[in-house]
C-alpha cells in the first residue's frame, strides 16, 4: 500500500504530464464555473491532504489541529494584502510563513510528547485559532469576516477562474511530485523508521527531533498553503470556515485516500468533495454523515480507497508485477562485505562504566576493550547489567559516569545517531525491523547515501537509475546472507531466523567498525543458529569488531575470542572463553552459592 | 496436579517450547532448571494461559485447559507468580494481597481475612508494611509479597517464575523455606529457576534447554554441578 | 475589584472547576486501564446536559432525571468500546495508524452532535434549574449575592468525586482496574477479567460525563457545539495532574476553574483562553504535569 515503486520514471512522468494537460484543458473545456471552482477547491485542498497524509502516514504523528494552520495562512494572506495592502504572492508567501512558524512551534509541542499528547496538543491548537478567528474581531472581523482581499484572478474577470486554477495546478503538481520523491525515497525508510521504533531508528543513524520537527512544518506549511489559496479563491473569509470539522473532513480524507499511498489524498479529497456536494442538501446531517464514513473506513475497510482498489486489482491480476522492482537491480557484480580499515588500538574501549536508575545501580564500573576485528562477547545471568550496558555504549542511554571510546574518539555524550553516524551499529533482541518496508528496503536504512537532498530528488525525477547502485549494494548484502530471493518480501512474511539475517544485513550496510549484537540467535533452531554463525564470523573477518550479547553458551563459546562475564551489574571475569568456563565465580553466578557450600547435600530446613 | 505432553508453543511466530513433557503431581515441589532464553517463562506463561498452546495436552488437575483465558484459570486455583514480582506499585501491601483473593467467585470476608492473617504470620515483615504503597517494598519484601499474594487465591498449584532473581542468597534461603513449607502442607509447587539452590528442596527437577528438556530426574539424582553446568554452557 | 464580586468569582470558578474535575476524571479512568480516551468526552457531556434538559422540562423529578442520564450515558460508554475502540485490536492493518481510536472516538462524537442538533436544534438554550425553582435564585455569602445553583453543582460535584475516589481506593473493582493499568497480564493471573474491566472504564467514565452535564446544564448555556470546549479543558486539566494522580486531577481542575473565572473578568473576550495557553505552556515545558509522576519512555 505504500510503495508503488514499479514504474518506470517516464511512466510516472508521464502520468505527471498527463495531469498538467488535464489540469491545462479543463477550464478551456468546461463552460461551467462552478466545475472550474470545484477543480480549484479540490486541488488546494489536496495540498493540504498531502501534508496530513505525510505527517500521519509515515511519521505516525497525530494531528487535530491542521484548520489551525489552515486559517493561519488563510488570514495571513487575507490580512497582508487588504490591510497592508502587499501584491498576492507575497502576502501567500507571507501567510505560508506563518503557518509554517506555527507548524514549528507545535513541532516543539511534538517533540515532547506522543500520541495522544500531541493529539491533545493540537486539538487544543485548532480550537483555540478558531477561537482567536471567532472572538478576535479588530483583527479578523469574526464571523463577519474581512472584505477587500483581491481575488487571485490577474485582473481578468472571463479568465481570472482559469488562471486561478492554473496556478493552484501547478503548486499542486509541485506538491504531488515533492510527495512522491518522498514516498519513493530514504526520506520515507527514514520516517517509517522513526514511525515505528524510535530507538531503532536513532541507532540507524536518524536524527529523530529533526525529522520530526520537519515534518511538522512541512504539514502546517502545506496546511497554510491551502489556506492562502482559500482566502484568494474567494476573495473574502470569516471565522466559520475554520473550525473543527475541517480537520476532520480532512483527516477523512486522508483515511479514505488509504494512509501513505502516493495519489491518496487526491482520491480521498475527491470522494469526500463528491459527498459534501451529494449531501449539500442534506446540510443537517453533514456532521452524521462524516463520522459514519469515519468510522466505516476505520472499522470495515482499513486500507482506505486505495487499499480497496488495489485488492481488487490484485485479485484480478494475481500478483502479475510483484517483484519486478528488486529484480531489475544488477546482480552480476561482484560485491564482498565492505572491509573496515585495519587499525592497531582497540575500536571500542568501555572505561569504568557506572549507570544507575534511582537508587539501583544496574552498572558499576565495568571496563571492556574490543580489538579490531574480533568477537568480544557479554554473558551473565538475568539482570546482569548486559542490556544496560549495551544500551549506554549504543547510546540510548547516556551513562552516569566512565567513558566510552570509539575508534579513540570519545563519544561518551554523543546521541545514538551521531555514533552510528561514526560507525557503530547494532542489532536488537527483538528485531526491530522496519514491517511497512520490504526487507530490501530495510537494508537500504543502513545505507548512508552521500547525495544532497536535491540531487537526491533530480536523480528521482529524472535518471532511470535512482537509487539502482543503492539498491545493487543492499541486494548483494542480503546474497551474502543468503536471503536475496527474500528482498521483495514484508519481514513480517519471513521465518524468524532470516528475519534475524535481514536484521544483520541492514546493521552492515552502515559498514560499521564496530557491531553491537544483542541476543542474535534468541528463539532460533540450530540449523538457524549456524547460519547466523556463520555470518557473524565473515563479518568478523571484513575488520569489523563484534560486541555479542548471548544466552546461548554453545554459540557463544564457539564464537567469541574474549568473553566478559557480568553479574549483579559487575565484572567478575573477563579473559578465553576457556577460561571464563571454568571460573569458579562465573558457575557460582550462574547456578547460585558457593561451590562448596551446594555440593554438601543436606536438605535445606524449612525456614518457617 | 499438572501434566504436560508433547507441548510446543511460541511468542508471535517464533516457536518456544519443542515437545515439552512436566508432570507436577499433588502436594510435589517440581523444579524446572535453565539457562536464561531456555524457554522456562514461556513455559508458565502457557500453562497460565497467557501464551496460545500450538500443539500438545495441557491437563490441569485432571481436565484440559487449554484454551481457557487466563483470569479464569487462576480463579479455578492455577496460581502463577510472574517473574519481576510485578506487586502494583500504587496500591498498599494489604490491597495487593487481598486483589487476587477477592476476584475468587463466592469468597467471603472472613475467608478473605483468615488467609490474610495466614500471610502476615508466615512472612511478618508484610504485617509490618501493610499499609505501604507496593512500589517502596525492597526486593526481597516484594517477592515474600508476591508469593503471599499468589496464595491469598488458595491455588492449588503454585507457578513461580525465578523468585530468586535479583535477591540475596539469605534471601533466596527464606523464599525456599518457604516454598518447601507449603508442598509439604499439601499445595502443589512448580518452580523455575536458573539457580540450583532450589534442587535441595525440590522432589523432581528437570532440565530445559533450548526450549526442550534434555534431562529429568529425581531432585537428589541430578547430578553434580559440573554436570548441571555443562547444560548451561554448553 | 469588590469583595463581593470576588466572592462570586470564585464560587463561579470553584463550580465550574468541579466540573471540569468530574469530565477529567472520565478522561483519566479511561486512560489509565487502556491507555485510550474518549476524545468526544465533552460531546457526551453535552448530550447529557441537553438529555436532561429535556426531562427537566417535561417534568420529570430531579432523581429520576440523574438515574435516567446516568443509565442511558453509561449504555453509549459501553457502546462506545464495544464498536468504536474494541474492533481496532482485531485490526491487522489500520488506516488511522495506531491512533486509529482517536478518530473513531471523534466519528461518534461528530454523530451525537448532529443527533442533538436534529433533535434540539443548533441554537443555545438554557436548562432549567435542578434545585431551586428559579434560575436566577441567589443567597447572600460574605456580603455577595451566589446562585443557589453554583453553591449546590460544587457540593454535588465534589460529593461525587468523593464517591468515585472511594470506588476507586475502597473497592475490589477499583483495584482491578489499577491492576489492568499496571499490567493487563499481571490483572489476569490474579483472576481479574480484563475485558470486562475496560468495558467498565468507559462505562465509567460515560456516567462521570452524564453527571458533569447534569450538572453543568443549569449554570452554563447549553448549545450543541460546546463539547469540544469541555473535552479541550478536561484534558489540559488531566494532564495537569500527569494522568496519574487523581487528586493532582481535583487541584487542578479547581485551580484551572478559578484561574478562567478570574481571568475571564478581566478580559472578557479571551479570558478563558489563558489558563489553556498557560497549560500548554507548562506541558511543554514539564511534560509529566504538575502532580505527575515522572516516566521514563524507554523501550
Amino acid at each position: 500500500m505504500f510503495a508503488e515503486t514499479s514504474f518506470s520514471p517516464w511512466l510516472r512522468n508521464g502520468a505527471y504530464v498527463a495531469i498538467a494537460v488535464a489540469i491545462a484543458l479543463f477550464p478551456l473545456l468546461t463552460g461551467n464555473t462552478f466545475h472550474i471552482h470545484l477543480a480549484q477547491t479540490l486541488l488546494y485542498t489536496t495540498i493540504a491532504v498531502i501534508g496530513l497524509n505525510l505527517l500521519l502516514g509515515l511519521s505516525g504523528q497525530m494531528s487535530l489541529g491542521q484548520a489551525g494552520f489552515y486559517a493561519i495562512g488563510a488570514y495571513g494572506s487575507a490580512l497582508l494584502t487588504a490591510k497592508l495592502g502587499w501584491p498576492i504572492a507575497a502576502a501567500m508567501l507571507g501567510g505560508i510563513a506563518l503557518a509554517g512558524a506555527a507548524g514549528c512551534l507545535v513541532g516543539l509541542v511534538a517533540l515532547r510528547t506522543r500520541g495522544l499528547y500531541l493529539a491533545m496538543a493540537t486539538l487544543a491548537f485548532g480550537f483555540m485559532v478558531e477561537i482567536a478567528t471567532q472572538r478576535w474581531v479588530d483583527l479578523t472581523g469574526g464571523t463577519m469576516g474581512i472584505y477587500g482581499i483581491p481575488a487571485l484572478d490577474f485582473g481578468s474577470s472571463t479568465m481570472g477562474k482559469a488562471y486561478f486554477l492554473w496556478v493552484v495546478g501547478a503548486v499542486y503538481l509541485a506538491v504531488q511530485i515533492t510527495s512522491d520523491y518522498v514516498m519513493h525515497s530514504r526520506v520515507r525508510r527514514n520516517l517509517l523508521a522513526l514511525k515505528e521504533n524510535e530507538s531503532a531508528a536513532r541507532t540507524a543513524g536518524i536524527n529523530v527531533p529533526v525529522w520530526r520537527t520537519a515534518v511538522f512544518a512541512v504539514s502546517s506549511v502545506l496546511a497554510g498553503t491551502a489556506g492562502a489559496f482559500f482566502t484568494h479563491q474567494n476573495a473574502y473569509i470569516n471565522s466559520d470556515a475554520f473550525t473543527l470539522n475541517l480537520t476532520l473532513t480532512m483527516l477523512i480524507a486522508t483515511v479514505i485516500g488509504g494512509l501513505g499511498a502516493s495519489y491518496g489524498p487526491l482520491i480521498g479529497t475527491l470522494i469526500t468533495l463528491m459527498i459534501a456536494e451529494l449531501i449539500a442538501s442534506l446540510y443537517d446531517v453533514s456532521f452524521l454523515v462524516n463520522g459514519i464514513i469515519l468510522l466505516t473506513v476505520l472499522l470495515l475497510f482499513p486500507q482506505g480507497a486505495i487499499g480497496l482498489v488495489q485488492s481488487v486489482g490484485k485479485f484480478l491480476f494475481a500478483r502479475s508485477s510483484e517483484g519486478s522492482e528488486t529484480q531489475a537491480a544488477p546482480t552480476d557484480r561482484a560485491f564482498a562485505l565492505p572491509v573496515a580499515p585495519p587499525s592497531t588500538g582497540p575500536t571500542l574501549v568501555v572505561e569504568n562504566l557506572t549507570k544507575r536508575y534511582g537508587g539501583v545501580v544496574a552498572v558499576r564500573d565495568v571496563s571492556l576493550a574490543i580489538e579490531y576485528g574480533k568477537i568480544h562477547a557479554l554473558i551473565g545471568p538475568n539482570g546482569a547489567g548486559k542490556s544496560t550496558l549495551i544500551n549506554c555504549v549504543s547510546g540510548l542511554y547516556r551513562a552516569d559516569s566512565g567513558r566510552i571510546l570509539l575508534n579513540g574518539k570519545d563519544v561518551s555524550s554523543l546521541p545514538a545517531h551521531a555514533r552510528a553516524h561514526m560507525g557503530l551499529s547494532r542489532t536488537f533482541q527483538n528485531l526491530q525491523l522496519v514491517g511497512s518496508l520490504t526487507v530490501l528496503e530495510n537494508v537500504q536504512l543502513g545505507i548512508r547515501s552521500t547525495r544532497s537532498m536535491p540531487a537526491d530528488f533530480f536523480s528521482w525525477l529524472l535518471s532511470s537509475t535512482f537509487e539502482v547502485e543503492e539498491r545493487a549494494r543492499a541486494l548483494a548484502l542480503l546474497q551474502q546472507f543468503g536471503i536475496a530471493h527474500l528482498a521483495a518480501a514484508r519481514p513480517e512474511d519471513l521465518p524468524y531466523g532470516h528475519r534475524k539475517l535481514a536484521e544483520l544485513a541492514r546493521a552492515m550496510a552502515e559498514e560499521p567498525t564496530v557491531m553491537l549484537l544483542d541476543e542474535p540467535v534468541a528463539g532460533l533452531n540450530d540449523r538457524e543458529a549456524q547460519e547466523i554463525a556463520d555470518v557473524i564470523r565473515r563479518i568478523r573477518a571484513s575488520g569489523t569488531s563484534i560486541l555479542l550479547v548471548e544466552h546461548n553458551m554453545e554459540f557463544v563459546m564457539k564464537l567469541a575470542d574474549r568473553v566478559t562475564v557480568l553479574d549483579y551489574g559487575e565484572r567478575i571475569a573477563q579473559g578465553a572463553p576457556a577460561e571464563v568456563q571454568v571460573d569458579p565465580r562465573v558457575i557460582e553466578a550462574y547456578l547460585g552459592g558457593s561451590l562448596e557450600q551446594s555440593n554438601s547435600a543436606g536438605k535445606l530446613e524449612a525456614a518457617s | 496436579m499438572i501434566a504436560l505432553e508433547k507441548v510446543c508453543a511460541g511468542i508471535g511466530r517464533v516457536q518456544i517450547l519443542r515437545d515439552v513433557d512436566i508432570h507436577v503431581d499433588p502436594g510435589k515441589l517440581v523444579l524446572v532448571l535453565g539457562a536464561n532464553g531456555a524457554g522456562k517463562t514461556t513455559l508458565l506463561r502457557v500453562i497460565s494461559g497467557l501464551v496460545p498452546l500450538w500443539s500438545g495436552n495441557l491437563r490441569f488437575d485432571s481436565r484440559s485447559i487449554a484454551g481457557q483465558p487466563a483470569h479464569e484459570l487462576a480463579r479455578s486455583g492455577l496460581v502463577h507468580v510472574p517473574q519481576g514480582r510485578q506487586i502494583i506499585p500504587t496500591l498498599t501491601v494489604e490491597e495487593n494481597l487481598i486483589i487476587g483473593a477477592s476476584h475468587l467467585p463466592g469468597i467471603t470476608q472472613e475467608t478473605i481475612a483468615r488467609r490474610l492473617e495466614a500471610e502476615y504470620e508466615r512472612f511478618p515483615v508484610l504485617r509490618t508494611r501493610r499499609s505501604l504503597a507496593g512500589g517502596s517494598l525492597s526486593g526481597g519484601e516484594q517477592q515474600m509479597l508476591a508469593v503471599s499474594r499468589g496464595l491469598m487465591m488458595g491455588p492449588k498449584l503454585l507457578m513461580l517464575d525465578e523468585p530468586s532473581l535479583g535477591l540475596a542468597p539469605q534471601m533466596v534461603q527464606r523464599i525456599l523455606g518457604a516454598l518447601a513449607g507449603l508442598a509439604r502442607s499439601g499445595i502443589s509447587v512448580l518452580l523455575v529457576e536458573q539457580k540450583t539452590m532450589a534442587l535441595e528442596i525440590a522432589d523432581h527437577a528437570y532440565v530445559l534447554k533450548n526450549g526442550a528438556i534434555v534431562h529429568a530426574a529425581a531432585a537428589s539424582d541430578m547430578g553434580d554441578h559440573s554436570e548441571l553446568f555443562r547444560h548451561y554452557m554448553s | 475589584m469588590s469583595a463581593a464580586n470576588f466572592v462570586q468569582l470564585l464560587l463561579s470558578g470553584l463550580a465550574m472547576g468541579a466540573i471540569y474535575a468530574l469530565t477529567a476524571t472520565g478522561l483519566f479512568i479511561a486512560h489509565l486501564a487502556t491507555t485510550r480516551l474518549n476524545f468526544g468526552q465533552g460531546d457526551f457531556l453535552m448530550f447529557a446536559a441537553y438529555l436532561s434538559m429535556a426531562l427537566l422540562l417535561a417534568g420529570v423529578p430531579v432523581a429520576l432525571v440523574m438515574a435516567v442520564v446516568i443509565v442511558v450515558l453509561a449504555l453509549m460508554g459501553w457502546g462506545l468500546e464495544r464498536f468504536a475502540i474494541r474492533p481496532l485490536d482485531r485490526m491487522r492493518a489500520l488506516v488511522g495508524g495506531q491512533y486509529s481510536w482517536i478518530l473513531t472516538t471523534m466519528g461518534v462524537a461528530l454523530i451525537v452532535q448532529n443527533v442533538v442538533t436534529l433533535v434540539w436544534g443548533k441554537s443555545s438554550q438554557y436548562s432549567p434549574p435542578l434545585f431551586s425553582a428559579n434560575r436566577q435564585n441567589v443567597v447572600q455569602v460574605f456580603g455577595a449575592g451566589v446562585f443557589v445553583e453554583e453553591l449546590l453543582v460544587i457540593v454535588v460535584a465534589l460529593v461525587a468525586i468523593l464517591l468515585f475516589y472511594a470506588l476507586l481506593f475502597r473497592t475490589r473493582q477499583g483495584r482491578a482496574i489499577y491492576a489492568v493499568a499496571f499490567s493487563p497480564e499481571t490483572a489476569a493471573l490474579l483472576g481479574v477479567n480484563v475485558r470486562r474491566t475496560v468495558v467498565l472504564v468507559f462505562v465509567l467514565a460515560s456516567v462521570l460525563a452524564a453527571l458533569s452535564g447534569v450538572l453543568v446544564g443549569p449554570i452554563v448555556t447549553v448549545h450543541p457545539f460546546m463539547g469540544l470546549v469541555f473535552t479541550v479543558k478536561a484534558f489540559a486539566v488531566a494532564s495537569l495532574g500527569g494522568f496519574a494522580n487523581p487528586l493532582g486531577i481535583l487541584i487542578g481542575a479547581i485551580l484551572f476553574g478559578v484561574v478562567e473565572s478570574f481571568s475571564n473578568y478581566i478580559n472578557s473576550a479571551f479570558g478563558d483562553l489563558y489558563p489553556l495557553l498557560l497549560v500548554l505552556a507548562l506541558l511543554v515545558i514539564k511534560p509529566s504535569g504538575l502532580f505527575g509522576e515522572a516516566k521514563t519512555d524507554v523501550r
